[in-house]
């Protein structure tokens, strides 16, 4: 009952824009792990001469530093707009919501996830 | 409805950004370089004498051929001080903070295991033969270091050699009879002649010695014989024997030129520039390149020279270019170009200093270089041709 409890009171992360925002904000310590491991190499550098072991840690980790960075600051913003947009209309829509049932309402209507 | 509306509303609201948000976000810099504030110089100045501090030797880098080792220490040093240099001269009141970085440089580069990878083609130390003959070129690049440190410090204690390196060149220069000199035997790089060129034009500005004539000639040559005649660019790479081309006329040669050339002629590096953007600049989002191949050319290689090439753009001719940029006073191009360097070069700022995670020693040297180029700088000399 208890873990059913906690993964109850965890829904809300399930709900699309929640997800997104917290998918969105877990990048940004990823890529500052990956901006240290690409520095300590060497950076693009690493990638000119022979394959070697930096050059073998360099090339994924740059690969996967500069799809965050592409990410972060091409996709990002407009996630981050249309989730907050799409939160506060159903925090809007929650409000507006009868607190009985009134009769030639729906109370079901609003929100997906303001049950 | 709601499950086609959301996915639609959100694609609406990424593109609508996309097309706003990164080109502000990456650009927020470009005024500061654009003026040359003070603290976005001295942030790139620390950044890049950071590395000088630190030690950087040809053992530092891993391209797996000790020549192209060698020659990246050397370039390291070179654009760091001739990036100092140009901050010095914009901000006369941080020479005391950068003057003894210049001078731990500039001795680092005339020591003979900077210069091996040169001593090991020819089989003798360029600077114990200047009285010989061969090229010996790519001692153009500590010329052009010696020349910044002597425009700050006319009695650094390197003078005399400047004075004979600089004779030399000019006299290799003036006696070949193609206006070029080879870098090591059998090999001729034009993009490494504009280094000596822009060496000897410093050096006139530093001492006031009459390099008029000399530079005119060379300025003249390379119009006629050393620039595709199709897209303006520099030949990469020309014939020893003959002077005719050995390889395309490329970007990243071009871009470099147009900075060296302009301690020597700026009317030729603003030509230069105009070729560069005209063949090859390219936008995308608000953010630009510079392609290493014109855009109408079916080449699409890449080597040591080029660095990477994405999508046909180099990312040596990119960052080169930013100096052009500057230089000739091309704030558009500038903004892109640097958006484009925010975006993938990842600067990184702590304790006041800037370093490109991409780049490392040598893009933090070459970035200081070109973003502290200016018209103020390099142009003067070629004004009095």
């Amino acid at each position: 009952m208890r873990g059913a409890t906690t993964v109850g009171r965890l829904r809300w992360l399930r709900r699309p824009p929640v997800a997104t925002l917290v998918l969105l904000a877990a990048l940004v310590p990823c890529q500052l792990a990956l901006e240290w491991i690409v520095a300590d190499v060497g950076g693009m550098q690493a990638l000119v001469g022979p394959v070697d072991q930096r050059s073998i840690v360099a090339g994924p980790c740059l690969a996967m530093l500069l799809c965050v960075r592409l990410i972060l600051v091409f996709m990002a913003p407009g996630l981050i707009l249309a989730a907050a947009g799409e939160l506060l209309l159903a925090r809007r829509g929650r409000g507006k919501q009868p607190l009985r049932h009134e009769p030639g309402t729906d109370s079901t209507s609003g929100s997906s996830g303001a049950r | 409805m709601r499950r086609v509306a959301r996915p639609l509303l959100v694609m609406a609201t990424v593109v609508a950004l996309a097309g706003v948000f990164p080109r502000w976000w990456c650009g927020r810099d470009v005024d500061d370089y654009a003026r040359g504030d003070i603290e976005a110089q001295r942030r790139l100045a620390r950044g890049a004498a950071a590395w000088i501090e630190s030690g950087v030797r040809p053992e530092s880098f891993g391209t797996g051929n000790p020549r192209f080792d060698g020659e990246w220490a050397l370039v390291t040093h070179q654009m760091v001080v001739l990036g100092l240099g140009q901050v010095v001269l914009a901000h006369p009141e941080l020479k005391t903070e950068y003057a003894p970085v210049i001078a731990r440089a500039v001795e680092r580069m005339i020591a003979p295991e900077a210069l091996r990878f040169g001593t090991e083609a020819w089989g003798r130390a360029g600077l114990e033969a200047l009285d010989d003959d061969e090229g010996h070129a790519y001692l153009g690049y500590l010329a052009l270091a010696l020349g910044m440190a002597r425009l700050l410090d006319s009695n650094m204690p390197q003078a005399d050699l400047h004075d004979r390196l600089v004779t030399a060149l000019a006299r290799r220069l003036r006696q070949s009879p193609h206006m070029m000199i080879e870098t090591y035997p059998g090999e001729t790089y034009p993009p490494d002649v504009s280094a000596v060129a822009g060496a000897i034009g410093l050096h006139g500005r530093a001492t006031g010695t009459d390099h008029h004539t000399l530079l005119a000639d060379w300025s003249e040559a390379v119009r006629s014989r050393y620039r595709d005649p199709r897209s303006g660019l520099l030949y990469q790479a020309v014939r020893s024997q003959t002077g005719e081309p050995a390889d395309l006329a490329r970007g990243s040669g071009t871009a470099i030129a147009v900075y060296f050339t302009a301690f020597a002629d700026s009317t030729l590096s603003r030509d230069l520039y105009e070729s560069l953007r005209a063949g090859c600049a390219t936008d995308l989002l608000g953010f630009g390149g510079i392609r290493e191949h014109p855009v109408d050319s079916q080449a699409d290689s890449a080597d040591i020279d080029s660095g990477p090439v994405l999508l046909g753009v180099g990312v040596a001719a990119t960052g080169f270019a930013i100096a052009g940029s500057r230089i000739h006073g091309d704030r558009d191009r500038l903004t892109t170009l640097v958006r484009t360097l925010h975006l993938f070069g990842l600067p990184s700022d702590s304790d006041g200093a800037r370093h490109y995670l991409t780049g490392g020693a040598l893009g933090d040297a070459i970035m200081l270089a070109m973003l502290t180029a200016g018209p103020a700088t390099a142009a003067s000399t070629g004004d009095r041709l």
